[in-house]
């Protein structure tokens, strides 16, 4: 009996943080940014679905990933098609690359980072630890790699889970999950210094890649991570992570999503956000989290399309439902969003462009 | 305030094609049974000492038939019961057996005696080797309580057994390797078909089973994840069995899910009735819940998790629909501020349970 209101069912002005919202729903060909009221005050149509999502530049361009259809896998969140669209539709940027997937960034000095899918060397692939037995991909496992591009889409950085890192028997899949990829990155996030966080799916592991030795220099591999997306950096040095709460083990009345904020130097978490009961508040796969500049989260229960905003003491003060729902198979008949942004009206993003978003 | 439908009480009732009757449930943390009217009104209440583990329903003598929680011998496990009582319908007790080891599922059979579930508790790791499956070293405080179904006379004498270490090839029901090894393996339902069979839901290993009475063999099994583990299995009068498939993420994650009530035939374990929620994450209940089958064709379904009884017409049509006001309020260890409900039943007005003692 979940979430029957679609639209904006909370909105608490004196509370929640202003701005504009931006979402992708999973299935569905156009991006759209909401006012607070649930209002769609801009869209755009990209002739063809997500791979996983859109987000808004401080450029004030978007940045957005396009299925393609060359080179199916059959692995989720397969994108292909990068580009850079101005406010009319327009293409200023692109990149191809038909293994790109989930994630995809640009970074302040103007390159470009995202993940892509590379199949294993079979000496390689033998050594996955984990997952269940007989279930790879028909062609192995595909690794995952991170590129970094110029704007003329020159290669000037990359790392490979494969190969840069040598003891995979820290990070055993779980249990009851595939053994098609070592290990579904889901998320990329460009952190100072040039180094990235990773978040990878199947074993519970999201770390800090050094630039330089392209080790980890920061892990979290944990179970009570259930499969966690959307890792980042905060402003504070603490790391943020939506953590699914999928596959735990006794689905009782405690189990559901959480949202974890925690300090990287002893791994302790420092807040976090759970639903009131537990299962209130549950995604097992994709979602997201943002922090506010009035340090509410913003939240993407992304399975059920639910997009809403937490005090830090856990006061809902702005929800929404989607009521987009996806036309096609895999999507139909659901209504999920990968992840969402906030962007204040004034912010480099919005750039003044549209009014008073109450 | 979670963005859930905050109604409560009956929020449709088709009077043409709703079955007439009483809903009798238990609401999770409170003391009392309910028996409420079409209308949600509470026309009868049974007061209770302690938490149920896990419900309580009507005998076709007219009496409750509860279990109520005795702190004795806790494992720490969930649904633990222990006290099994008789109840008239003005609350005075007129059986009752102490195990203290009852947990979820317990019921009374045509021939006077009752059946239920009970943990025994396993210290020895030579007989852990023989418990396949689930997460290695994840037992509970050095223990794994495996499952016994007991039969009882009107005496308490104990007059059949079947225990899972003696009785089943546990080999060919592992744990779910997800899943810690507290339990083998969560027996949530004990339910006797109407030849002596038992048929029995466990939890953790993903499996349904009818022993046979007789052989103590089990002779039909079904295993799928993908129904996401199940609740209150049972056998209808046309032989198929009928079960609540909660949906939970045991293995499955989407794109969207959510429970379901199916009606399979045992003789090829396909499908020939299925209930989902429109969209489906309208209808989820990851943990316990039920159905029931009633004279008219149509299903009572209880969605647990959001304390929510709901009939349907074989074609699907919601026609008489409620959710619990009674929600715990006080620090309960497990439920506070929920309106959770493990089971409920209808009855009409002139069932054997009811006996026209409501109009």
């Amino acid at each position: 009996m979940l979430y029957e209101n679609d639209g904006v069912s909370i909105f608490d002005k004196s509370k929640a943080s202003s701005g504009y919202t931006i979402f992708w729903p999973l299935g569905t060909e156009t991006v759209m940014l909401m006012d607070m009221s649930g209002n769609i005050a801009h869209s755009w149509e990209m002739g063809g679905l997500p791979g996983n999502y859109a987000y808004l530049l401080p450029n004030g361009n978007l940045l957005a990933a396009i299925r393609t259809d060359e080179h199916v896998l059959g692995l989720s969140a397969k994108g292909g098609h990068m580009v850079e669209m101005d406010w009319d539709g327009n293409i200023v940027w692109e990149h191809t690359d038909h293994f790109q997937h989930h994630d995809f960034r640009r970074l302040d000095n103007g390159n470009t980072c995202y993940v892509r899918w590379a199949l294993m060397p079979e000496d390689l692939a033998a050594k996955v630890p984990g997952g269940m037995a007989g279930a790879e991909h028909e062609d192995g496992i595909y690794g995952d790699e991170v590129i970094e591009i110029d704007v003329d889409g020159n290669v000037v950085w990359e790392w490979s889970f494969a190969t840069d890192i040598e003891d995979y028997s820290k990070y055993p899949i779980c249990p009851i999950e595939h053994r098609k990829e070592w290990a579904h990155a889901n998320t990329i996030c460009p952190v100072d210094g040039g180094d990235y966080l990773i978040s990878f799916r199947q074993n519970h592991l999201i770390a800090r890649i050094d630039r330089e030795t392209k080790q980890f220099t920061w892990e979290m591999c944990d179970w009570k991570l259930g499969h966690q997306h959307d890792v980042q950096k905060l402003e504070s040095g603490n790391i943020l992570v939506y953590a699914n709460g999928a596959h735990g083990p006794y689905h009782g009345p405690n189990e559901g999503s959480r949202i974890f904020e925690i300090d990287p130097a002893t791994n302790e978490t420092v807040w976090e956000y759970s639903g009131s009961p537990a299962y209130t508040f549950d995604s097992p796969f994709i979602s997201g989290c943002q922090v506010m500049p009035n340090d509410n989260v913003l939240i993407c229960e992304g399975r059920s399309g639910r997009l809403f905003e937490v005090t830090r003491e856990g006061e809902i003060v702005w929800n929404f439902n989607s009521p987009y729902v996806a036309p096609n198979a895999p999507y139909a008949p659901g209504r999920s969003i990968f992840r969402c942004y906030r962007y204040a009206a004034d912010s480099a993003e919005i750039a003044g462009r549209l009014g008073d978003p109450s | 305030m979670p963005a859930i439908d905050p109604r409560s009480g009956v929020l449709q009732h088709n009077a043409e094609k709703a079955t007439p009757g009483y809903t009798l449930f238990t609401p999770l943390g409170l003391y009392n049974t309910y028996l409420i009217d079409m209308d949600g009104k509470v026309v009868h209440q049974w007061d209770l000492p302690n938490d149920v583990g896990n419900y309580a329903y009507l005998l076709e003598n007219g009496n409750l038939l509860a279990a109520i929680r005795t702190e004795e011998d806790n494992p720490k496990l969930p649904a633990k019961g222990g006290h099994l009582i008789e109840y008239d319908w003005d609350g005075n007790i007129v059986w009752e057996h102490i195990d203290h080891m009852q947990h979820h599922d317990f019921r009374r059979k045509p021939n006077g005696n009752t059946v239920y579930a009970a943990w025994t508790k396993q210290t020895d790791p030579e007989v852990w080797k023989k418990i396949p499956g689930g997460m290695a070293g994840e037992e509970h405080d050095g223990a794994i309580y495996t499952d016994v179904v007991r039969e009882i006379d009107p005496a308490g004498n104990l007059v059949w057994e079947w225990d899972v270490l003696k009785d089943m090839e546990m080999d060919k029901y592992p744990i779910d390797p997800s899943v810690h090894r507290h339990e083998y393996a969560h027996a949530n339902t004990i339910s006797p078909c109407p030849n002596g069979d038992v048929i029995i839901n466990w939890r953790y290993n993903n499996t349904m089973a009818k022993i046979n009475y007789e052989t103590k063999k089990i002779d039909w099994s079904l295993r799928d994840i993908g129904y996401g583990q199940h609740h209150d299995v049972q056998m209808l009068e046309n032989g198929n069995i009928l079960f609540f498939a909660n949906g939970a993420d045991v293995h499955i994650h989407g794109p969207e899910t959510g429970s379901q009530v199916v009606e399979v035939d045992p003789a090829t374990n396909e499908e020939v009735w299925v209930y989902q929620g429109s969209p489906r994450r309208s209808f989820v209940s990851w943990f316990i819940s039920g159905c029931q089958r009633l004279p008219n064709g149509n299903t009572l379904i209880c969605e647990g998790l959001w304390g929510r009884l709901f009939e349907v017409t074989p074609e699907k049509e919601i026609v008489w629909e409620y959710v619990s006001p009674y929600f715990v309020e006080y620090e309960h260890p497990a439920y506070t501020g929920n309106n959770i409900i493990f089971r409920c039943y209808r009855y009409a007005s002139d069932s054997p349970q009811i006996q026209g003692r409501l109009p």
